[in-house]
């Protein structure tokens, strides 16, 4: 089982698409800090914080993640290291499941390193014209724990993305379908029917990374929007990754 | 869908299938990969899948590795049920089905060292099979700048790294020039001669007479004759007509070298040639270079089409147009039979009567005769 993590962490790694999703996320979040430095006056890192500005920063990075998810197990490289897998090692279950890992742990990482570089890079164009907004501590632990959900919420979107790769088969499908789902909520759901948008994956993502304090259902049914936006994730992803697993283990290695 | 049961009894064969049946989808429809294939693999020896491109070779080979899976039929690999079976089967099998998938950024030594890792094979054993397949000198270039024949020995040694029983190869000789193809081919002789069973997928008729014991020959996905290389395509000894300007001086050179040489016209027919280039290589040593060197013998197609079952003809059912067109066609001959007898009928009466009339007249033409010379 190691050995084949070791593999296809391997082969994630010398993939050049997945070097350019990591390299795409470190430039992101670098012009994100380059362009507040230029207008640093206009608001305070704490107010940023509030705003969703960073989260929104940092979605981009989750979904790079996603993408490099889909690409690990799309395409006639991917599927020739399948078919190179499959016969060494025969149990369809086992080398799924590894995808799947090999997946969530590559994507950390990169994701990580931007982050990083996302939150020093703000905390020092804001500390430079002391426009933190709050005591420098709480900010620090406030990025911090902004982080970790951050890598948390990247681990989620690539597992669901090499699952939904390996059910739609084609990295372009994948992507399109997260688009379409994206702009569908943004513009359909939230606008439309009120309330409808807690239940999206998006908003629920956006939501997580902000850490937002603001309970949501008046009925008492949850116990704050963080536990439901990790419980919605959590779930489509296990959702995407069990039908996916169903999918692999009787589908023709192309 | 649960796996189709088909039981096959206890046997010696390395590989057996029975019924095997695979269907692809396509825009058009279901397409028939594999259908009904009752394959036979003896344990030991070189076994050729032989067949012209669509007959269901690879198909067969990705089932019998389980890379796809089969819509009815049961397959067994050392007596083991495939595909419920094959993680008992790890180890006995090492298999190249399709592009091996190997990293083109990573050298040649360290993709078999992941695909070791995942076998849980020691990285020594990476070094021994490389060197196997005559490839350790160039192990540590990058796998994206190997040539095809370099790339089919690494494809080759990753099937040997677990030192398999059973190795299963689609078209090993694919896109190898001549020499990169004779040595596959002898690499693989030599691994049935040490006692392993290698399954080949070929479309390369003179591969399976070169190097395999035993053939199955496939046609539209199924069996058209399996048996003894030997007694289902003979051997792969071809007759070549060589062309050159020193016919005589060439015809000498080649006796010497041993080779049954006769006259044809302007060319010589050389005999029982086992590999044409020996040819080239006895003239040359002479410094003879032939214009025309042309092995003859018989192709793929024309294999098949000798082994295919003469099917006697179908009647064709006629549409409606086609039936009326027949019907009016055999009224016309009717009529036209009928025209031309009452017309021999008509010239029949016309020279009876003539014959009549010449008769009377013969007859009265003797009265008259007869008369005169009565009165005479």
């Amino acid at each position: 089982m190691t050995g084949l993590l070791w593999a296809e962490l391997r082969r994630f790694g010398t993939r050049p698409a997945n070097l350019w999703i990591a390299a795409g996320m470190l430039l992101h979040v670098a012009l994100a800090v380059a362009l507040t430095a230029f207008e640093a006056g206009a608001t305070t890192l704490a107010g940023m914080l509030e705003q969703g500005q960073i989260s929104f920063y940092a979605m981009t990075s989750v979904f790079l993640a996603y993408v490099a998810g889909v690409l690990l197990v799309t395409g006639e490289a991917a599927s020739g290291g399948t078919r190179a897998l499959l016969t060494v090692e025969p149990r369809r279950g086992r080398v799924y499941w590894t995808k799947l890992a090999a997946a969530g742990l590559a994507a950390v990482p990169g994701v990580a390193a931007a982050y990083a570089l996302l939150a020093v890079g703000m905390y020092g164009v804001h500390a430079r014209v002391g426009l933190l907004g709050g005591p420098s501590s709480d900010l620090v632990v406030a990025m911090t724990w902004s982080g970790v959900r951050v890598l948390a919420l990247a681990v989620c979107a690539a597992v669901g993305g090499a699952a939904l790769g390996v059910l739609v088969r084609r990295w372009w499908v994948a992507v399109a379908l997260a688009v379409a789902w994206f702009l569908v909520e943004q513009q359909v759901v939230l606008t439309s029917t009120s309330g409808a948008g807690t239940w999206g994956p998006f908003t629920n993502a956006d939501m997580w990374v902000r850490g937002t304090r603001t309970v949501l259902s008046g009925e008492g049914a949850l116990a704050g929007p963080l536990v439901h936006s990790a419980v919605l994730l959590l779930g489509v992803t296990v959702v995407l990754a069990v039908l996916g697993a169903a999918v692999f283990r009787r589908r023709d290695v192309p | 869908m649960p796996y189709p049961v088909r039981v096959i009894p206890a046997s010696e064969a390395a590989v057996e299938t029975l019924g095997l049946r695979k269907t692809y989808r396509t825009v058009r429809g279901r397409a028939v990969g594999i259908d009904g294939l009752d394959l036979r693999v003896p344990a030991g020896g070189l076994h050729a899948l032989l067949g012209l491109p669509d007959s269901g070779k690879t198909t067969a080979l990705r089932l019998l590795t389980g890379l796809a899976r089969a819509d009815a039929g049961a397959i067994k690999i050392f007596g083991v049920p495939v595909p419920d079976g094959l993680p008992g089967l790890v180890g006995r099998i090492g298999a190249v089905v399709g592009e091996p998938g190997f990293q083109p950024w990573l050298s040649g030594r360290r993709n078999l060292g992941l695909l070791a890792s995942v076998a849980g094979v020691p990285r020594t054993r990476v070094d021994e099979v490389l060197t196997r397949v005559v490839l350790a000198d160039r192990a540590k270039a990058a796998y994206g700048t190997y040539s095809a024949e370099e790339e089919s020995r690494l494809a080759l040694a990753a099937a040997l790294l677990r030192d398999p029983d059973l190795l299963v190869l689609d078209e090993p000789s694919a896109g190898l020039d001549a020499v990169g193809t004779r040595e596959i081919r002898q690499a693989l002789r030599r691994l049935a001669d040490q006692g392993k069973t290698v399954l080949v997928a070929t479309g390369v008729l003179t591969e399976a007479q070169q190097i395999a014991d035993t053939v199955t020959v496939l046609d539209r996905g199924r069996v058209l004759a399996q048996g003894s290389t030997a007694d289902l395509l003979g051997d792969a000894k071809v007759s070549v007509r060589v062309r050159l300007d020193e016919p005589a001086k060439a015809a000498t050179a080649l006796r010497a070298a041993g080779f049954a040489i006769r006259s044809d016209g302007d060319a010589l027919q050389v005999d029982g040639v086992a590999e044409p280039s020996d040819i080239s290589r006895a003239l040359a040593k002479q410094k003879l270079f032939a214009g025309e060197l042309v092995p003859q013998r018989e192709d793929l197609a024309a294999v098949i089409g000798r082994l295919r079952p003469v099917a006697p003809p179908v009647p064709k059912p006629l549409s409606r147009a086609e039936e009326r067109a027949a019907r009016k066609a055999a009224e016309q001959q009717a009529a036209d039979r009928k025209k031309a007898a009452d017309q021999r009928k008509t010239d029949q009466r016309k020279a009876d009567k003539e014959a009549a009339a010449k008769k009377a007249a013969d007859a009265d033409q003797d009265e008259t005769t007869k008369r005169a010379e009565e009165e005479r």
